[in-house]
């Protein structure tokens, strides 16, 4: 080959070179191209679909029996129907002192309502829902709810997974964040602002105070601190009562 | 003497002709351009999917901003006026959007497997009624399954059942007010539903 072939052989060599680099920097901007505006989307939806959870919880219509309104099995002596909030509310302001508490059938009727909300995405999410007094700096829950999945066997891979709900009133305000989320890879939450008054004692004038409603759901995972074990009892930090198939509180 | 010395060259060693000397260059040249143009109609390809991608999710967020509002439906009247602003603002894709009762259609099924039962349907509507062009049909049923349905069609837009992509369905949970007579009493009760929506090209 003489000099000149030498010489064009090098310039293609050149230009091929040139043209990889190129085409490494249209590949690069091929796989990145819109990445983050989808995952902005996607991250929009979830959370929009738990502020829309959240609003649908406080607008429909319970039972006040606690009973889930049924159109078809509706029991015509117990059929009253009020918003989630109503009963949470009444029942705060007629309980005194330190420790409000809530009937059992507001217990239960919080059961049934976020339940029946979260019906058609039950076999995918996990999820908590929670009232908290901003103003109290220890034990703000006035009550948490919560759903988990907990594998029944030791067995790897799990054979099967069982569903469970509580009602708790845990010690410390910030337990699912400080506990809990961590373990999750993405949660998603929503919160609003609700007053609920209360007395000090008969014929004093009532006291408002600001509680923050909240409802956090994430894909279901296995959760050591959510095991059975870990959440029952007044002994554990979550001071859970498991409900039953029926959304009764199961005796201690 | 000239006619030797014209035709020289054709004695020298190694030479193979004006064009096959420059054949070795050629190769990485040829290899260059293939290997461009490759990258460059996957990278448009890319680009075009990904673009489609965020514009069908952006239609799909403002459609449902727009049929759910603040998650709150109180009834056939007020979706059927949120169903026909859809007409005004136009969105690039065909849309159908049907709401359930989660007491009626969730009790033993998960999503997976209505998604399909959903689309079923879909297909049967589209063959029962006339759906074309901005076609706004609403309906209230009171089997407790489907509440109300809204359909959209763009201009020239395909149906469901020959459509030539893919579909893509979300779900979204609504409170829908309704009439509940118990014992001859009247009540408006607010139950959970669901609104699934399914969006095409």
């Amino acid at each position: 080959m003489n000099n000149k072939g030498q010489a064009a052989l090098v310039d293609s060599i050149m230009f091929l070179t040139i043209v990889s680099i190129i085409c490494t920097m249209l590949f690069y901007f091929a796989i990145n191209y819109g990445v983050n505006v989808e995952s902005q989307i996607s991250s929009f939806y979830s959370k929009d679909f738990a502020q829309d959870i959240l609003k649908v919880i406080t607008y429909i219509n319970v039972s006040r029996s606690g009973d889930p309104i049924l159109f078809e099995t509706l029991e015509e002596e117990r059929f009253e129907p009020d918003y989630l909030l109503a009963l949470i509310k009444e029942d705060y302001a007629d309980t005194f002192g330190d420790s409000p508490s809530l009937k059992d059938s507001t217990k239960r009727a919080i059961a049934t309502t976020v339940t029946s909300v979260v019906a058609p995405f039950e076999h995918a999410i996990d999820y908590a829902f929670y009232m908290i007094n901003e103003s109290s700096t220890e034990r703000g829950h006035l009550f948490l709810f919560l759903a988990t999945r907990e594998c029944v066997d030791d067995e790897v891979p799990c054979p099967e997974v069982e569903r469970n709900y509580y009602y708790c009133i845990p010690y410390n305000s910030n337990i699912l964040e400080d506990e809990v989320f961590p373990n999750l890879n993405k949660v998603d939450s929503s919160t609003g602002k609700v007053v609920l008054f209360s007395e000090e004692g008969r014929g004093s004038s009532p006291t408002s105070l600001h509680f923050l409603i909240g409802f956090s759901g994430w894909i279901s995972e296995d959760v050591p601190v959510l095991y059975r074990d870990n959440v029952l009892g007044e002994g554990s930090a979550f001071n859970c009562r498991e409900f039953d198939d029926d959304f009764y509180l199961i005796e201690e | 003497m000239i006619f030797l010395k014209r035709f020289g060259s054709f004695f020298e060693k190694g030479f193979i002709g004006p064009i096959g000397d420059d054949l070795p260059s050629l190769i990485p040249i040829i290899v260059a351009l293939v290997l461009f143009f490759t990258i460059f109609s996957i990278t448009i390809n890319s680009y075009n999917s990904k673009n489609e991608s965020i514009n069908r999710n952006i239609s799909m967020m403002n459609v449902s901003r727009i049929l759910k509002e603040d998650s709150m439906i109180l009834g056939a009247e007020q979706f059927l006026d949120r169903c026909d602003r859809l007409v005004i603002d136009a969105p690039r894709n065909n849309i159908m959007v049907a709401i359930y009762s989660v007491e009626k259609m969730f009790n033993d099924s998960d999503l997976d497997s209505l998604g399909f039962d959903i689309i079923e349907e879909f297909k049967e509507i589209e063959r029962l009624e006339d759906l074309s062009y901005s076609n706004v049909l609403s309906e209230d049923t009171d089997s407790g399954e489907k509440f109300f349905f809204c359909n959209y069609r763009r201009l020239g837009g395909r149906n469901l059942t020959n459509m030539r992509s893919n579909y893509y369905m979300r779900f979204y949970p609504v409170a829908v007010q309704r009439e509940l007579v118990f014992e001859d009493i009247s009540y408006l009760v607010t139950v959970p539903s669901i609104m699934v929506m399914v969006i095409w090209e």
